[in-house]
């Protein structure tokens, strides 16, 4: 009966080999999973080509406002109703936020360093209406321009948790988080730094803050479009 | 136990045996050096998120392009007098008066009203779960703007992005504009919108029910909100 003597050995096997097997895809879940290589190199292709799209109608835009602007400022020269609409629009633009701005302000940059590889806490996932707050706080002490990571915020500007990452403008963000503030330095400084201010609560929840007092801040124009579809002015009688 | 096996046996299953580990323990080396080759969800997700990123730049590229060029033509046909060039250009500060919010709008929207619970306490509960704060408003606010409201005030009070929004025992200071309870939000867009986005499931709105703050959201056909 040779046939019976091997089939205790042949079941220590399996199992053993089942076991590995196991410990193999549970090591392979624990990273989240493969995905091809062939998805991520069409990612990157798609993403270069936007990149490169991008940059050539930036150029385009920019070269076309130049026309635009020359145009403008030409027949303001010798029109005084002219000239004045061109300086009006100006500021609206400013006021509203689609123009650069600069002076002197503060960088507050919001991190999270995580304690190891397999740390996957995101304090700003858990507490995104901190973000909210900040700018709250900074808007308390007279900020006159601020920006996320680039984001102007304007009067539509929403910050808003989006499964994995925060919307800013439409635009998806995750950490770290630059804020840009023009302001009084000093004001700025000492109104998010008080006692069991916004500060000391994200540092509270793990924020990493960092601020730093710079002379001269340029925030970026807002570079979307706004055009509102149910807002209208109302008629003057 | 009586039987023993032959010896020939045992070395063969030991032998099979140490193989599969070797082999075993070899791949997964080889593997964790070759993670770093391999792509992870992560990084699928980054890319997908600057693409998304880029499109939505890029279409908005391509939208203010064409209005540049629009512009342009109409200087090009017409600059005699400079009749198109004050024309655009007053359009574009009626565009921005609209932005900014120096005009009175009116539109569609909704109106919330907010007022404190007027729960009985309970012993060991804590008041303040039950009234309203600044970040609770600044929510609904941002709940508001993320689903398209293109202008809100607050107790008539226009907003704009840089009002601070402040708890001052039982009023709320917006700017200098004092606002009593109760709290009315009226947000001018599109009402089904707007009204969906503030009664989801992970809502701001849903959070202060749980505390039985007294919410009542209505979608309104004319909403008019003043400029300051």
């Amino acid at each position: 009966m040779k046939k019976k003597k091997f089939r205790i050995e042949i079941a220590v096997i399996s199992m053993i080999i089942g076991i590995m097997v196991i410990m193999q895809i549970r090591s392979i879940e624990g990273i989240g999973g493969l995905v091809s290589t062939q998805r991520a190199d069409d990612l990157l292709v798609e993403l270069n080509q936007l990149t490169r799209e991008n940059q050539q109608l930036i150029t385009r835009a920019n070269e076309l406002e130049d026309i635009v602007n020359e145009f403008e400022s030409e027949a303001a020269e010798n029109n005084q109703y002219i000239e004045r609409l061109v300086r009006e629009a100006e500021e609206a633009r400013r006021t509203a936020g689609f123009t650069d701005v600069e002076g002197e302000g503060l960088v507050v940059t919001l991190d999270y360093e995580q304690r190891d590889e397999e740390d996957s806490f995101d304090p700003f996932l858990y507490n995104s209406e901190l973000l909210l707050l900040l700018i709250n706080e900074l808007n308390a002490a007279g900020a006159e321009a601020i920006s996320i990571n680039g984001e102007r915020i304007i009067n539509t500007s929403e910050i808003r948790l989006a499964g994995n990452h925060i919307n800013i403008n439409g635009q998806k963000h995750s950490r770290p988080f630059e804020f840009k503030v023009i302001g009084n330095k000093q004001t700025l400084r000492s109104a998010i730094l008080i006692r069991a201010g916004i500060v000391e609560v994200m540092r509270n929840n793990y924020i990493e803050v960092n601020i730093e007092d710079q002379d001269e801040i340029l925030i970026e124009a807002y570079d979307g479009s706004v055009s509102f579809e149910y807002a209208q002015p109302v008629e003057e009688e | 136990m009586n039987k023993k096996m032959p010896l020939w046996v045992r070395l063969f299953v030991f032998m099979i045996l140490s193989l599969v580990m070797t082999l075993v323990f070899s791949m997964k080396d080889s593997d964790d050096s070759n993670w770093q080759n391999l792509v992870n969800p992560e990084t699928i997700y980054t890319y997908q998120n600057e693409i998304d990123n880029l499109e939505q730049r890029n279409q908005e590229l391509y939208q203010r392009i064409g209005e540049y060029q629009e512009r342009l033509k109409n200087y090009e046909t017409d600059d005699t007098d400079g009749e198109a060039i004050a024309n655009e250009l007053y359009n574009e500060i009626q565009k921005y008066d609209i932005i900014i919010g120096s005009k009175d709008l009116s539109g569609p929207g909704v109106e919330i009203e907010l007022s404190d619970s007027t729960k009985e306490l309970q012993p060991g509960d804590n008041i303040n779960n039950y009234i309203i704060h600044n970040s609770d408003v600044l929510s609904i606010i941002n709940t508001l703007k993320a689903y398209g409201a293109e202008a809100i005030a607050l107790n008539g009070y226009k907003l704009s992005w840089d009002s601070q929004i402040d708890c001052a025992g039982p009023v709320i200071y917006i700017d200098d504009f004092i606002a009593g309870a109760p709290f009315v939000i009226e947000a001018i867009g599109d009402q089904d919108t707007l009204y969906a986005g503030l009664e989801s499931e992970d809502s701001i709105v849903q959070l202060l029910r749980y505390w039985d703050i007294n919410i009542d959201i209505q979608k309104k056909n004319e909403i008019v909100i003043e400029s300051r």
